[in-house]
């Protein structure tokens, strides 16, 4: 083993530095410090596969019936894996992931509604949001967030639920998410 | 279609015996935790149709119950009609029965 001690590296004039090969493994020993005060791009990944998706229009909701939204508008979707109000991880993107979505729910009086995730079609019951019950007919918001690991195929889905004496509307209603780094 | 209407008039009750899901093509039952046999969706139809009739028969009353004043004001109206010896309470009472007949 070797050690080159220099206190500067410059590339010469009109070249770029290139460390290693590709397959090369460059160690940062434990105590070490790299202080950056430049640029630094492609670190630490980035929070993709992400989407947003939302609806310019009213959505329809039937009484006591747990439904899926249809999203009219895409603001992104990086990894073009959300379709039909479903997200899909892709291959290789399997990890945690954070979600969120809501709307305002126009309710009757004393109604309640809920959102409610589904992971592979399958309830999950530890993020079920509830929101409403006011004594008068009223435009009420309701909205939630949910943590989960998934694997690459797996879906997510945001089911909607209000349980009035009719159909009533949702109104702004959007579905997000990210994969999570750093857990 | 099936709708939780329908169901709850044929006596189940959304949740504790049936939840209904819609994926896009209109709502289904998803689950059916009820003891008694799930009824078929042409009994329930037939209930849906029999609860909806019920419903529109009452839209009158609900029509005058968000058409009168707030509970605090009809008794003010009601406190005043005795003080001064009119008859602002009935009349608003009136005209609301009357602008929303049975």
């Amino acid at each position: 083993m070797s050690e080159v001690k220099v206190n500067k590296i410059s590339p010469r004039s009109g070249t770029d530095v290139t460390l290693g090969d590709s397959g090369d493994t460059f160690t940062i020993p434990s105590g070490a410090t790299i202080t950056n005060s430049g640029t630094a791009t492609g670190f630490g990944g980035d929070n993709t596969p992400s989407f947003l998706a939302y609806s310019t229009t009213n959505i329809s909701l039937t009484n006591d019936t747990y439904t899926l939204p249809t999203y009219n508008t895409e603001a992104w979707d990086t990894d073009t894996a959300f379709a039909s109000g479903v997200f899909t991880v892709p291959s290789g993107e399997g990890g945690k992931y954070l979600f969120w979505g809501g709307g305002y729910f126009a309710l009757e009086a004393d109604a309640t509604s809920r959102l409610v995730w589904y992971k592979n079609g399958v309830v999950q019951d530890q993020f079920r949001a509830y929101g409403g019950r006011y004594g008068s007919a009223q435009d009420l918001p309701n909205s939630g967030m949910a943590l989960f690991d998934l694997s690459a195929t797996d879906t997510m889905s945001l089911y909607v639920y209000q349980d009035g004496t009719t159909s009533k509307n949702l109104y702004y209603a959007f579905f997000g998410g990210m994969k999570l780094i750093g857990v | 279609m099936i709708t939780s209407n329908g169901l709850k008039k044929l006596g189940f009750t959304p949740e504790e015996d049936f939840s209904l899901r819609d994926d896009g093509d209109g709502p289904y039952i998803h689950d059916w935790m009820s003891a008694s046999p799930q009824p078929s969706e042409a009994e329930i139809e037939a209930a849906d149709a029999e609860w909806q009739a019920e419903y529109d028969a009452h839209e009158y009353a609900r029509l005058r119950a968000t058409a009168y004043a707030p509970i605090g004001d009809q008794l003010d109206m009601q406190y005043h009609d005795q003080q001064d010896g009119t008859t602002t309470w009935t009349d608003h009472v009136a005209e609301i029965k009357a602008r929303y007949p049975k």
